[in-house]
C-alpha cells in the first residue's frame, strides 16, 4: 500500500503541473489585466514601469517557468493588489474555510446519510417522497438567493443570529460568537452537498437491499437491523464515499457565494477577489491548493474503499 | 424592484427644489416642519451631540493602509480617518480648509506655495509631526513603487523649517490646495523612510500610525479594522469613542445589517431605499458628490467627429426618464460635467438641454444624417450604427445604457448594446480608448480643474475631444489662484460645453446614505465628509 501511495503522490505532482499550466493558459487568455494597471491617473510611462516590476513585461513562457521555478521552492509569489506573501494570504483564510467547510461536511454526513439509509428502507413512503422532494428542492435553490433569504429571516426579522462575518467586532475568540456566525453559511453550504449524499445514499442502499445476498442473509432468518447496518449499508457506501470524495473540494474551495453572501473570511472569497482583480499570481496560488486538497480527497477516498470493502486494493 | 410609490415620488420632488445649502438654510430655519430635513433626517439643528458610541460602516475587501499607496476605495476610506491632509474639504462647500497646514501663501508667480504646519500635531506613536514628515511623503509619492502619484505639477519640495514646507511648481497649478486634501495624505517619515512601501506587511496591515482622529485598534483580516479615538488630535478629541469599518462585500446583506443594528452607516443604491425606508432607528440622507455620469462617444469615429451629431445625441435623450427609472429620481439632469456639489464653480444660469427629438433630428439632418429605407439614418449609403459599451453586473448602469438605446433606435440609429464584465470593459473600452459610445462616469476631486479629462491630449481625455477655446479656457482657470476669475473662467467653460459638448452628460446622482438615525454626518459625499469624523456624532 505504502508503494502504491508513493505512486499516487508521483502521480499528484503531475497532475499539479499540467493544472498549474492550464490554468495559467487560462489567466493570459482572459480578456483585462490586473486591476491595479486600470487606474486612468497612470501613464503610459507609469503603467511601462508597473509591468516591469510586476514582471508582467515577460513573454508568458517566461513567466510561467519562473512561477514553477519558484513554486517548487514553495514560494507562490506575492499578490498584485495587495503585495502580501501568496502563501501567507490563504494560510490566514484556510482556518476560516477549514471550519465552515468542516461543519457543512459534518452536518451533510450526520443528516444526509440516515436521512437515506430512512428513506431507502421505506421506499415510497411519506418520509421517502418528502426526503426526495426536498432534496430536489435543495439542488435546486441559488445559494446566493437562500443565503439572502436566511438573513432576512433570522437575522432581519427574528433577530436571532448576526447577518454575516465570523466574529462580532470586540468578541473576537468566543466560541459561542463563532457558533452564532456559523449557524446560516452551514446551512446554506449543506443545502447543495446534503441531498447529493442523501439521495446517493438512498439509490445505493436500494440497490444493495435488492441484492441476493441480503436476500440469502433475510432467507437464514437474521436480524433485520443487523442486516442493515452491517452488510447492506456498508456494501452501499462505496458510491456515497465517492461522491463525499467530490464534495469536500467544493466545500472548501466551492464557497465562494456563500462566503461572499456571509462575508465569510475564507478560501472562496479570497478567490472571488482574485479573479476580479486579475490577481495572477493569487489565482494561481488558490488553484494549487485546491488541486492539493483535491488529489488528497481522491487519495483519502480511495483509501477509505479499502476499509469499508477489503476487496478493494490500492494498486 | 420599481414598484409605483407616488407619494414618495412627489415628496422627493419638493427635496430637490431645496439644494444642499438652501437644505442647511431649510434646516436650520425653526419650524421647517415639512422640509427635506424633517422628512429624511430629523430637525438636526435641536439635536445636541452626545460624546461616545461606535460607528460602524461597511468596506468591500481588505485594505491596505499606507497613505503613500493606491489600493483600492477600502483603503483610501479608511486612510481619510487614520490620517491627514495639509489641508481638507470644507463640509459645506468643499474648498480647501486648514487641516495639517493652517495657512498658505502662493507666491507671485504662481510656482511656490508655502504651507505653515500647525505646532502641536502628533504621530499616533507620540512622534512629533513636522515638515520633513511632509517632504518625505510628496517626495516618495513620486518614485515609490506602487504609490499614489501626486500632481505632475510638483517640482520640489523643501522644508523650510520645522513647520514650513514649501512646495515648487513647475508651472501654476490652483488645484494644489484642493488635491492636497483630497487624496494626498501625509504619512510618518519615521516609520515608513527606507522601506519597501508595498510590501511593508507590518505597518499596511497591522500597525498604520497616522495624525487622525483615530487610531488603529485591532485589523483582523477579511473580517474588520477597528479604529479608536485619538484623545491626542490636534483638533481635540472626536465626539465617537470607535470606527469600525467591517467587510460585507455584497450590498444586499449591508442593507440587511443596517435593519438589524450591525452597521450604523451605509451607501445604498436607489433600488435599496424600499428595503430601508421606513426601517425602526434609521434614516435616509442624500448629498451631493463630485461626480457626472455620460455617455461618450469617440471623436475618432467620423461618426461622432461633428458637434451637431454630438449635441443631437444629448437632444436624442430623456435623460429626466433615466434619471427617475434608474435613480427613481435620485440625481438631476446635467447641464456639463461640473457637477453642482462645486457650488462655487458651478453655472447655475445654464439648463439642461430639453429631451427634443425633433431638433436632434434636424441637427442630424444638418450633419448630412437623413431617414433613409425603414427610417434608418444614413449618409453617402452608411447607415448610422454604433455601439454603446457597458460594464457588466450593475443593474442600474446596464438599465441605463438599454433606456439610451432604446432613444436612439427611436431616431432611426443602429445601436449594438455590448456588456462586459469591468475588467474587461476597463482594459479593452475605456483605457484602450477603443469604443464607439461608451456609459461610464467621473468621480472627481473637489476642484473644478479638467484639463486632463476634457483639455486636448489631456491623459484623462479618452474621447479625443477638442476644442481649442475650451483648452485656453480650462489652462488659464487651472493657473490663476484668483478665485473670482476662475469661477468667470468655469462659467464659461460650462457655457461653450452647451454648443460643443465633450460627450452626453447625462446626469449628477446623489450620494444615498442610510444610517442610524440618531447618527450626524456632514451632509457632503461621504469621501469628503470622512475627512472631519471629529466632528461625527450622535444625538442624545
Amino acid at each position: 500500500m505504502w508503494r502504491a501511495i508513493l505512486h499516487r503522490i508521483l502521480h499528484a505532482l503531475l497532475v499539479l503541473l499540467v493544472v498549474s499550466l492550464i490554468t495559467f493558459g487560462l489567466i493570459m487568455t482572459a480578456p483585462g489585466g490586473p486591476s491595479i494597471l486600470l487606474d486612468p491617473d497612470l501613464t503610459p510611462a507609469d503603467l511601462a514601469r508597473l509591468r516591469q516590476d510586476l514582471g508582467l513585461d515577460q513573454p508568458a513562457p517566461v513567466q510561467y517557468l519562473k512561477w514553477v521555478g519558484n513554486a517548487v521552492y514553495g514560494d507562490l509569489g506575492r499578490s498584485l493588489v495587495q503585495k502580501r506573501k501568496v502563501a501567507e494570504m490563504i494560510g490566514e483564510r484556510v482556518p476560516a474555510t477549514t471550519v465552515l467547510a468542516g461543519a457543512g461536511l459534518v452536518l451533510t454526513l450526520l443528516v444526509g446519510i440516515p436521512l437515506g439509509v430512512v428513506a431507502a428502507t421505506r421506499p415510497g413512503s411519506l418520509v421517502d417522497r418528502v426526503a426526495t422532494i426536498a432534496c430536489g428542492v435543495g439542488m435546486a435553490i441559488p445559494g446566493f438567493w437562500f443565503g439572502i433569504m436566511l438573513i432576512i429571516l433570522f437575522a432581519v426579522w427574528l433577530r436571532l443570529l448576526p447577518s454575516a462575518g465570523m466574529y462580532t467586532p470586540g468578541l473576537s475568540g468566543t466560541p459561542a460568537d463563532l457558533l452564532r456566525h456559523l449557524v446560516m453559511p452551514t446551512l446554506v453550504l449543506a443545502t447543495f452537498s446534503l441531498p447529493q449524499v442523501t439521495l446517493f445514499t438512498r439509490a445505493s442502499l436500494i440497490e444493495t437491499l435488492r441484492q441476493d445476498f441480503v436476500r440469502t442473509a433475510l432467507a437464514t432468518g437474521l436480524d433485520r437491523r443487523r442486516i442493515l447496518y452491517r452488510h447492506a449499508l456498508r456494501n452501499s457506501l462505496i458510491p456515497v464515499l465517492t461522491i463525499i470524495g467530490l464534495l469536500v473540494p467544493r466545500l472548501v474551495g466551492g464557497a465562494v457565494i456563500t462566503e461572499t453572501v456571509f462575508a465569510w473570511p475564507g478560501m472562496g472569497r479570497l478567490s472571488a477577489d482574485a479573479a476580479f482583480g486579475r490577481d495572477y499570481p493569487l489565482i494561481m496560488g488558490i488553484t494549487l491548493v485546491m488541486s492539493v486538497v483535491v488529489i488528497v480527497s481522491n487519495l483519502l477516498t480511495d483509501i477509505a474503499y479499502t476499509v469499508v470493502d477489503p476487496r478493494i486494493r490500492l494498486e | 424592484m420599481t414598484t409605483g410609490r407616488t407619494d414618495e415620488r412627489e415628496e422627493r420632488m419638493h427635496a430637490y427644489e431645496v439644494t444642499r445649502r438652501g437644505f442647511l438654510r431649510s434646516a436650520a430655519a425653526a419650524g421647517a416642519a415639512t422640509s427635506f430635513a424633517s422628512l429624511w433626517a430629523g430637525p438636526v439643528e435641536a439635536q445636541q451631540p452626545r460624546r461616545g458610541g461606535t460607528l460602524r460602516m461597511p468596506i468591500n475587501a481588505d485594505p491596505v493602509l499606507n497613505p503613500i499607496l493606491t489600493m483600492g476605495i477600502q483603503s483610501t476610506t479608511i486612510c481619510k480617518v487614520l490620517y491627514s491632509g495639509l489641508t481638507r474639504p470644507d463640509p459645506v462647500t468643499l474648498e480647501p480648509r486648514p487641516d495639517l497646514a493652517k495657512s498658505w501663501q502662493v507666491s507671485q508667480d504662481g510656482l511656490a506655495w508655502t504651507f505653515t504646519l500647525r505646532e502641536n500635531v502628533k504621530w499616533h506613536d507620540g512622534k512629533p509631526f513636522t515638515a520633513e514628515d511632509v517632504k518625505w511623503t510628496l517626495e516618495t509619492r513620486a518614485t515609490a513603487k506602487g504609490a499614489w502619484r501626486g500632481p505632475r505639477a510638483v517640482k520640489a519640495v523643501e522644508s523650510v523649517g520645522p513647520h514650513v514646507v514649501r512646495i515648487h511648481l513647475s508651472q501654476p497649478f490652483a488645484p494644489l490646495a484642493v488635491l492636497m486634501g483630497f487624496t494626498q495624505y501625509i504619512g510618518p517619515k519615521h516609520l515608513l523612510d527606507g522601506k519597501e512601501q508595498a510590501e511593508f506587511v507590518e505597518f499596511n496591515k497591522k500597525n498604520p500610525i497616522g495624525t487622525g482622529p483615530f487610531k488603529i485598534k485591532e485589523f483582523v483580516t477579511g473580517q474588520h479594522v477597528t479604529l479608536a479615538a485619538n484623545p491626542d488630535y490636534f483638533l481635540g478629541p472626536p465626539y465617537l469613542d470607535s470606527f469600525v469599518f467591517k467587510v460585507v462585500p455584497d450590498v444586499n446583506v449591508q442593507v440587511a445589517q443596517l435593519k438589524t443594528g450591525e452597521l450604523d452607516f451605509a451607501l445604498i443604491e436607489p433600488q435599496n431605499i424600499a428595503a430601508v425606508k421606513g426601517a425602526p432607528g434609521l434614516k435616509l440622507d442624500v448629498a451631493d458628490y463630485v461626480n457626472h455620469y455620460y455617455i461618450a462617444f469617440q471623436i475618432k469615429n467620423p461618426l461622432f467627429a461633428d458637434p451637431r451629431v454630438r449635441l443631437a445625441m444629448i437632444y436624442a435623450l430623456d435623460r429626466q426618464a433615466i434619471v427617475d427609472k434608474v435613480l427613481l429620481g435620485y440625481g438631476t439632469v446635467a447641464t456639463g460635467t461640473i457637477s453642482p456639489a462645486l457650488g462655487w464653480a458651478y453655472n447655475p444660469n445654464l439648463k439642461p438641454l430639453p429631451f427634443d427629438p425633433q431638433k436632434a433630428l434636424a441637427l442630424l439632418a444638418e450633419a448630412g444624417w437623413k431617414p433613409g429605407s425603414g427610417g434608418v439614418l444614413s449618409k453617402d449609403g452608411k447607415p448610422f450604427k454604433f455601439t454603446l459599451s457597458v460594464d457588466k453586473g450593475n443593474p442600474a448602469r446596464e438599465q441605463a445604457a438599454t433606456i439610451a438605446q432604446q432613444f436612439y433606435k427611436k431616431l432611426g440609429m443602429d445601436v449594438t448594446l455590448e456588456t462586459m464584465e469591468w475588467a474587461t470593459f476597463a482594459s479593452k473600452r475605456w483605457l484602450a480608448r477603443e469604443y464607439d459610445a461608451m456609459y461610464m462616469w467621473w468621480i472627481t476631486s473637489p476642484d473644478p480643474d479638467q484639463l486632463d479629462y476634457y483639455g486636448t491630449g489631456g491623459p484623462n481625455n479618452h474621447t479625443h475631444y477638442s476644442n481649442a477655446e475650451v483648452d485656453k479656457v480650462l489652462l488659464e482657470a487651472q493657473q490663476t489662484t484668483d478665485r473670482e476669475r476662475r469661477r468667470q473662467l468655469y462659467h464659461r467653460y460650462q457655457e461653450l460645453q452647451m454648443g460643443d459638448p465633450p460627450l452626453a452628460t447625462l446626469y449628477y446622482p446623489k450620494e444615498i446614505r442610510a444610517m442610524n438615525a440618531k447618527l450626524v454626518v456632514p451632509q457632503v459625499g461621504y469621501r469628503d465628509a470622512l475627512t472631519h469624523t471629529e466632528a461625527w456624532y450622535y444625538t442624545a
